[in-house]
């Protein structure tokens, strides 16, 4: 049997590492943009990953622990949480972009889609949120759980559309594309499926799911940081076109003949 | 609780799904030489044959209307085999085509991206053609989409060439015969 503080304290020391973990993480993949001089290329992306960075030191000098009023941390985190969706829509569309803007034929139909997409899977993401309403005994949560159900939803969506259109088309993805994309991805699928799995268990399990949501954070962190190391382009043998190349297979052609 | 497991389902499905096409990623066709072992020649001259609104009607003349009606399902699923190998050479072609973008001949890289932009359009033409012939739709749209898309195809025929002419004069007839019967 455990002393009754350990399990708590362990809980403790492990949502530290945790954090510890994702703020490294952010830190070291934003310097992984700027050193790269990716910035440009994702200027949402890293408004996303400096956002994180400034929220996780908010949140950690907000945290119970020292003695500041629980309603801060709870707004910070809240309002952390509301700009973190509208930031993530951002750069789905923004990654929608990098992957279609290079063909002409597909400028349109990418951010067709993505629109379209987008309209039909909110909708479709309250039908399902509302479906699944669990009776949260605080009624705001209840409202921003259906929220973040539906979002979840909607991102799963918009980048399962991604995805089956690049796959579909053979379009080719950027690793640094392809990184940020499966990153996110990864952290809409986890969030959809916890989101199930909460209507089930109920808000008992949240502590469980909210380590899952951040171990699932880490990933993505770990693949950004991997997919934003350039990769050396395939180096072909590259030649001018030979100018002379009749004259030359006639020169050829007549030595042949003579011999 | 069945939403729940409906959402639990869909979210994993759509983690592997993702994994899936991230893997499949990795294969890359990068040279010249990598192309005549993965594309499908098309005979160009057999597909439209196969797409002839005035073939179709003289076939229509001819035959009683059984034997017609199963004729035609033969001459449109051999279509659809056509445009299926078609699209398949596409992919390839981008695949190429992308690879070659970042070269440091400007020429290259400036083919490669005609090269690429022509090859979508290959793509999302087999695409519309593959639906088109797998509905009953007249034969005079069928031919209009397969004469354009035969367009698409030669153009991306020629521009490969001269991607490949511009690095590897030597192979250039070699590879893209493979894709052109």
């Amino acid at each position: 049997m455990l002393p009754a503080g350990f399990t708590g304290a362990m809980d403790l020391s492990f949502s530290n590492l945790l954090w510890v973990g994702a703020a490294l993480g952010q830190l070291a993949a934003l310097l992984s943009l700027l050193r790269y001089k990716l910035v440009r290329e994702f200027p949402v992306f890293f408004t996303f990953l400096s956002f994180h960075v400034l929220l996780t030191v908010l949140l950690w000098w907000f945290r119970p622990y020292f003695a500041v009023p629980f309603s801060r941390y709870f707004y910070t985190y809240w309002i952390g949480q509301a700009v973190d969706t509208a930031l993530r829509f951002a750069i789905l569309h923004e990654l929608f972009a990098r992957v279609f803007d290079p063909y002409q034929a597909l400028k349109r139909l990418g951010n067709i889609a993505f629109r379209a997409a987008a309209a039909i899977l909110i909708l479709l993401a309250f039908v399902v949120a509302g479906a699944l309403a669990h009776p949260d005994t605080n009624k705001v949560m209840d409202v921003i759980f259906v929220l973040d159900r539906s979002t979840s939803v909607v991102q799963c969506g918009l980048v399962f559309l991604l995805f089956l259109l690049a796959s579909q088309l053979r379009i080719f993805l950027r690793h640094q594309v392809l990184g940020i994309a499966l990153g996110f991805g990864i952290l809409a699928c986890i969030d959809l499926t916890v989101a199930g799995l909460r209507t089930h268990f109920g808000p008992g399990a949240d502590l469980v799911f909210s380590y899952l949501r951040r171990s699932t954070y880490l990933c993505a962190l770990a693949i950004w940081v991997a997919c934003m190391v350039p990769r050396k382009p395939p180096v072909g043998v590259t030649h001018s076109l030979p100018e002379n190349d009749l004259a030359e297979w006639n020169r050829a052609l007549l030595q042949l003949l003579n011999n | 609780m069945l939403g729940g497991a409906i959402l639990v389902v869909v979210g994993v499905l759509v983690l592997f799904f993702m994994v899936r096409v991230t893997r499949g990623a990795a294969a890359a066709v990068t040279r010249p030489e990598d192309l005549p072992g993965h594309s499908i020649p098309v005979d160009i001259t057999a597909f439209l044959n196969l797409i002839d609104a005035q073939e179709q009607a003289f076939l229509a003349q001819t035959l009683n209307r059984r034997c017609f009606r199963k004729l035609q399902r033969q001459r449109r699923r051999a279509a659809r085999a056509y445009v299926r190998a078609a699209a398949h050479n596409a992919a390839l072609l981008l695949r190429f085509a992308e690879a070659e973008r970042d070269n440091p001949n400007p020429q290259v890289a400036n083919s490669a991206a005609e090269l690429a932009g022509t090859a979508i359009s290959v793509r999302l033409a087999c695409f519309m053609l593959i639906v088109k012939l797998s509905l009953p739709f007249p034969a005079a749209a069928l031919h209009g989409r397969g004469v354009s898309l035969v367009s698409s195809y030669e153009h991306a025929y020629y521009t490969l060439d001269r991607v490949i002419r511009l690095q590897q004069p030597m192979i250039a007839t070699r590879v893209c015969a493979a894709f052109i019967a």
